[in-house]
């Protein structure tokens, strides 16, 4: 609104604008704060990439999805041998015999790490939880739920076998006969094109 | 007749959802590890009051792991495989099981001895060619 008033000297009124003195001015955040009232909010976001990254990784773990739903603990000192021609793993109580200690059910048996030593080849903390495991088991068997008589057995690699029989033997003689040696699994050999 | 429009933008929400969930489940029953196993009955190779005792022709068919070879015996007699720079020529086993094989077409049941000495892996090696070779009742012997 203009207008001019009645004086001597003429003077146009216009309408006041921006007053901050430029000492305090803040000239970039004001530019950005009036341009971002402006900005589109309506923003469509590309989704093609993300499906794709999504579908990938949907198929990548379709390969490594399991139905059985069991876990298998493999300890860390141990590095299971491997084989071509095993069948899948099942659920039963894991003995581990590393060069170190024997475990069961990743705890280790006894207080102390049994040492595997020829002197020790009685194990008596080994047979007492095996006798307990084996009471426990025919408990669920009089109680008429279905049981796992057999054991799974994972050794390092480079074990003498020796440790594994001693193992082997007092697992026979506390009733466990069915044994299942746990190794990794290998795939087999591409096929020459002929 | 109108004209039909057709810029029509799909709904992706749903299919995100289903992904995301896809995924979580997923992630939840992936097997990172790859483990399989050997199986073997014990009872058949030691000496138990219920096991059977085999037919008295039947000619007893039993692989030694010794720490110098392969030694592959029916009864008493038997041949031994030298090892490989350390390891199992499987080769030559392979080819000595499937003379076996011929001779004994209906077979799968044998003996698996180990010396003291040898190592796990090729306990592993061995039962693994047995079983792949046919011989799925392998019994190992814990004397």
């Amino acid at each position: 609104m203009t207008g001019e008033v009645s004086s001597s000297t003429k003077r146009v009124i216009r309408p006041p604008g921006y007053h901050i003195e430029p000492k305090y001015d803040l000239k970039h955040f004001r530019k950005k704060m009036d341009e971002s009232s402006e900005r589109d909010y309506d923003v469509v976001l590309p989704l093609t990439s993300m499906i794709d990254m999504f579908s990938m990784l949907v198929i990548f773990l379709l390969l490594n999805f399991s139905a059985t739903g069991e876990a298998y603990f493999v300890n860390k000192d141990i590095k299971l041998p491997e084989a071509l021609n095993a069948r899948p793993i099942e659920s039963m109580p894991l003995i581990s015999i590393s060069k170190t200690s024997v475990s069961l059910d990743s705890e280790v048996v006894g207080s102390n790490p049994v040492i595997i030593g020829l002197n020790d080849r009685q194990m008596p903390a080994l047979v007492a939880s095996l006798t307990k495991l084996k009471a426990l088991i025919k408990n669920q068997e009089d109680a008429g739920l279905p049981v796992k008589k057999g054991i799974n057995l994972q050794a390092d690699q480079n074990t003498d076998v020796v440790y594994i029989k001693r193992v082997m033997n007092i697992l026979i003689s506390t009733g466990f006969s069915s044994i299942n040696f746990a190794v990794r699994e290998t795939p087999p050999p591409p096929q020459a094109d002929e | 007749m109108a004209k039909k429009k057709v810029n029509v933008e799909l709904n992706m929400t749903p299919f995100i959802g289903l992904f995301a969930l896809l995924v979580v489940m997923l992630l939840l029953t992936a097997v990172w590890n790859n483990i399989s196993a050997l199986s073997t009955n014990t009872s058949a190779s030691t000496a138990s009051d219920e096991a059977s005792p085999p037919p008295k022709n039947q000619v007893n068919l039993t692989v030694t792991i010794l720490t110098k070879g392969v030694e592959m015996a029916e009864n008493t007699k038997g041949n031994v495989i030298p090892h490989l720079s350390g390891e199992v020529n499987k080769a030559s086993f392979i080819t000595a099981l499937q003379v076996w094989r011929s001779k004994y077409p209906k077979r799968k049941d044998l003996v698996l001895n180990t010396e003291n000495g040898v190592t796990y892996k090729m306990l592993i090696t061995v039962f693994d060619t047995l079983v792949g070779e046919g011989w799925h009742d392998v019994g190992v012997s814990t004397q």
